[in-house]
């Protein structure tokens, strides 16, 4: 696809590229700990002379936090997957305007999510995890906080492509 | 107006005590309150998981669940003190005792209501007391426990049961036991004999011991604002069906218990044994100074009065 | 329901991504039946929705296909499986089938599956000449032996949950799950000509097969490893995947000494991206599957249904669109806890044996993993290869045509399943 060709679109782009950059380094760090953790689990109940009963349910709650951190790369990307045979047959100016229309739907469900994600993670504050008796909130906040970045991204997303001015979307979106 | 109620296993009222309970509390409520409220029932756990439930009913999206100590744990962690090895001497004592009749179980549920603003409408066991299955050895002193990997749910007083017992705690997620005990990730496990009947155990397990050393409650939890917006004849009949749907339940758990769904169907594939007298004494003596000495240290003052008030209960009720 | 319907189909007509439409088609049904107190439901089953430990086998089983396709493990496997059957017309996507019998004794999701072969086979298919809807299609097609040859997670769910053997299910999966193979390996056969498959061009001599042999001899292992760990009972299918990583690791960058560390980030960057597309779904699934539920629809769908007619064969077929429509919707889990206890007891009446139903629900339910608008393995695949969904979904019509009527054959031949658990039960 075309780069964006106007100065706005074009900042829009290099923001999201520079948020997407860390959040991708955050996220390789967090599977690298996901993997140590099961082989953990494993070794502890076979070598290690410890009983380690955290790792399972650690485990689960990192791959939450990296698939969640990861849906807003998968926004900045335009990875996500839809069906696209209709969007595609439709003429480049209907393209834009549709595409508008949907990034703005997504980014309400987005804020929607961040919003009473909050709320969500205050009450998991009162409850507890079995790892060291953690609170869930740390969990828990996966949500609010990769909806509200992945929100932000769809915005960036739109005004970035918003801002391609030339025939608009006769590729795929990539 | 409606009344939804959640639970965990499944609807026939003669497969599950909470099937039982929520057909009878259904039956009663509607007649005795002439059809004015309207009880909706969603078995199997199909809300979602047991402490999301409670935070549904919290929040009034729904209006009851009859939900597990794993469950409630998550929003009331004092319910841990039930996790005491070897507390209750038989099953008639417990019956007295996780009840909302007895003095403790009234402290319990106030407390419980403090804490959380769940109305509890009723206590009950979750289906008998404990017992080991293994794949290994029949399990008839502590020395047997040496080295078995035995699956528990990621619970800290679980865990410490068998590893004080020379065990090694196995946590593993519910959806993985019955392979991983096929296979031999985890040597055994421990459940109420109901659920080793229902997860299909006997087909990957040799030996069931009757340990009898816990049994966990099931806490009936209502949202409050919905139950103090009903007329007082209407909680009069909610309390009542609660009541009798909890008789109803503890009932079909010990006939399910007795019955071809427990312990003579595990026994016809299983090796059974149950502990003596003085090797029951053997096996307390190992695990329930690291228990209390854990719930102690988990919830301090608070809990070791609430375990005190537990224990007291139990004294009075052995009587 | 019709407001939740229209923007259901609407906005997916409209190419929003499936993992948004999902989501929002939720939310709109929780908005409909209340308060705020239904849309804060929204972040919560969000959550719940991936809060399962068995999910972790597809991030693994991505980045283990990650390492192996950088090492040159994949490379090697592919060229000994092309040495062997590469004359042959479509011998990749035959060997492909097979591999996925093979793999099923490693695997209890149909997921998994797909994450594995979609990150290598799917590219070497590619290599080889193949067109990459095909091979996601021949991919997607055998992912569903992974779940119905035991292992199987949805038949430990149908065993506990409705009173039936466990071990009688896995028997009684047996047959059907090389049935399936068998079919698939014939529809390939049989659009061989059809779509110019690729065909090596001579027969292998016995030394060309002993030279790829000894070439991948360390990468085969891998699978004999893992296996071996799961049947010697010291990992459980899930973590089987990270062992998988593990010896894909240790070959790929002590053995082959083909991967840096940062080589190692970027792959761990791709699995994290991969998985986030897949798991926006299952995540964003469990707020539509939550509203479905509170508000009855499956069951009312059924007993809609079902009301129709009473003869056997019609209620056997009705059971069974009526499986494959839910699983258009819904995650398979969660149709499964709440079908099941709807239509064991009528397929009771018809007198079916309850490990017979259990695997044709079972089954049902798999294939419509493959089925568009929502079907999990066809995400999957669409998301670690970049294919589009409706390029592989109509690579995959005749597949899906064939393990339909493979369904059916086992709707009305209990024999068929039941061979194999009675023969065990002596
Ligand atoms: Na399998
Ligand atoms: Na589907």
């Amino acid at each position: 696809m075309h780069p964006p060709t106007v100065s706005w679109a074009a900042r829009a782009d290099r923001w999201g590229g520079a948020l997407n950059r860390w959040v991708e380094r955050l996220c390789a760090l967090l599977v690298v700990v996901l993997v140590l953790d099961v082989w953990l689990g494993v070794l502890a109940r076979y070598v290690l002379p410890i009983h380690l009963t955290f790792t399972e349910e650690l485990a689960r709650y990192l791959m939450i936090w990296v698939a969640l951190l990861a849906v807003s790369c998968g926004v900045y990307r335009r990875e996500h997957i839809g069906m696209l045979f209709l969007f595609e047959r439709l003429p480049g100016r209907a393209r834009r305007a549709v595409l508008l229309g949907l990034d703005g739907a997504a980014f309400a469900f987005f804020a929607l999510l961040a919003w009473y994600g909050i709320g969500f993670t205050a009450a998991g504050a009162k409850q507890f995890s079995m790892i060291f008796g953690m609170s869930k909130a740390l969990p828990f906040a996966a949500v609010p906080v990769t909806a509200a970045l992945a929100g932000i991204q769809v915005v960036l997303a739109a005004v970035r492509d918003q801002g391609r001015l030339d025939d608009f979307g006769t590729e795929r979106i990539p | 107006t409606t009344l939804k109620l959640g639970h965990l296993n499944p609807a026939d009222p003669m497969q599950s005590h909470s099937g039982a309970m929520a057909a009878v509390f259904k039956a009663l409520v509607e007649s005795g309150t002439n059809g004015e409220i309207t009880v909706d029932l969603f078995s199997d756990g199909q809300l979602g998981k047991d402490d999301e439930v409670i935070q549904q009913v919290r929040d009034g999206v729904i209006q009851a669940s009859i939900s597990s100590a794993g469950g409630i744990a998550a929003h009331y962690p004092l319910v841990g003190v039930f996790d005491v090895p070897f507390a209750f001497p038989n099953i008639a004592v417990a019956h007295k005792v996780m009840n909302l009749d007895s003095a403790f179980g009234r402290t319990f549920a106030a407390d419980v209501e403090a804490r959380t603003g769940l109305k509890v409408v009723g206590l009950l066991d979750s289906g008998g007391f404990f017992a080991i299955s293994n794949s290994r050895r029949p399990i008839t002193s502590v020395a047997d426990m040496k080295d078995l990997r035995i699956r528990t749910m990621t619970l800290p007083t679980h865990e410490t049961i068998v590893s004080s017992l020379g065990g090694r705690p196995t946590p593993l997620p519910w959806a993985e036991v019955y392979t991983a005990l096929q296979t031999g990730v985890a040597d055994g496990q421990m459940n109420p004999i109901p659920i080793i009947a229902f997860a299909k155990f006997d087909e990957v397990q040799k030996y069931l011991t009757i340990t009898n050393h816990i049994i966990t409650p099931y806490v009936w939890v209502m949202n409050k604002g919905f139950y103090d917006g009903l007329t007082a004849e209407q909680r009069a009949v909610v309390d009542y069906a609660a009541a009798a749907a909890v008789d109803a339940g503890r009932g079909i758990s010990r006939i399910i218990e007795a019955s071809e769904r427990g312990l003579p169907k595990l026994a016809k594939k299983m090796e059974v044994n149950a502990l003596s007298a003085s090797e029951r004494a053997a096996f307390a003596e190992a695990t329930q100074p690291a228990v209390r000495k854990l719930i102690v240290d988990k919830f301090g003052a608070e809990g070791e009065a609430m375990l005190n008030a537990l224990m007291t209960e139990i004294e009075t009720a052995s009587k | 329901m019709t407001l939740v319907a229209v923007t259901f189909f609407g906005l997916l007509l409209l190419g929003m991504p499936i993992g948004y439409v999902l989501g929002i088609a939720g939310v709109v049904g929780m908005l409909q039946i209340g308060g705020e107190q239904f849309v804060s439901m929204a972040p919560r089953r969000f959550f719940a929705g991936l809060d399962l430990f068995p999910f972790l086998a597809m991030p693994f089983f991505i980045l283990a296909g990650e390492i192996m396709n950088r090492s040159g493990i994949t490379r090697r496997l592919v060229e000994f499986a092309d040495a062997l059957v590469g004359f042959l017309r479509g011998g990749m996507a035959h060997s492909n089938m097979v591999a996925s019998v093979l793999f099923a004794g490693i695997t209890g999701a149909a997921t998994a599956d797909a994450a594995a072969f979609g990150n290598t086979m799917v590219p070497a298919m590619v290599k080889k000449g193949y067109s990459r809807p095909f091979a996601c299609a021949v991919t997607a097609a055998g992912s569903i032996i992974g779940p119905t040859i035991p292992p199987s997670n949805l038949m430990v769910i149908y065993g506990s949950l409705m009173g039936v053997s466990i071990a009688g299910l896995f028997a009684a999966g047996i047959l059907p799950g090389l049935l399936i193979c068998l079919i698939c390996m014939a529809v390939i056969a049989a659009l061989g000509r059809r779509l110019n498959l690729p065909k090596g061009t001579e027969r292998p001599s016995l030394r060309s097969i002993l030279v790829a042999f000894r070439s991948s001899l360390v990468a085969m292992v891998m699978p004999l490893i893992i296996l071996g760990g799961i049947l010697g009972g010291i990992v459980t299918p899930t973590e089987a995947a990270s062992i998988a990583v593990a010896y894909a690791l240790v070959i790929g960058g002590l053995v082959y000494r083909t991967i840096s560390v940062a080589d190692l980030v970027e792959m761990c960057i791709r699995t994290a991206r991969v998985t986030g597309v897949i798991f926006l779904i299952i995540a964003s699934a469990s707020i539509l599957g939550w509203w479905m539920t509170f508000e009855k629809i499956p069951q009312l769908i059924a007993v809609t249904f079902l009301q129709i007619s009473d003869d056997p064969a019609a209620i056997i077929a009705m059971i069974l669109a009526l499986l494959l429509v839910i699983g258009l919707f819904m995650d398979v889990n969660a149709a499964l806890i709440i079908l099941a206890p709807v239509l064991a007891p009528l397929t009771a009446t018809i007198g079916m044996d309850p490990v017979h139903a259990g695997i044709m629900i079972v089954l049902a339910l798999n294939i419509s993993l493959m089925t568009p608008p929502v079907g999990a393995c066809l995400f999957v695949l669409a998301s670690v290869t970049g294919e589009r969904v409706e390029a592989i979904s109509r690579a995959l019509a005749p597949f899906i045509v064939a393990e339909m009527a493979v369904l059916v054959l086992i709707a009305f031949w209990s024999d068929l399943t039941l061979f194999l658990p009675r023969l065990l039960a002596g």
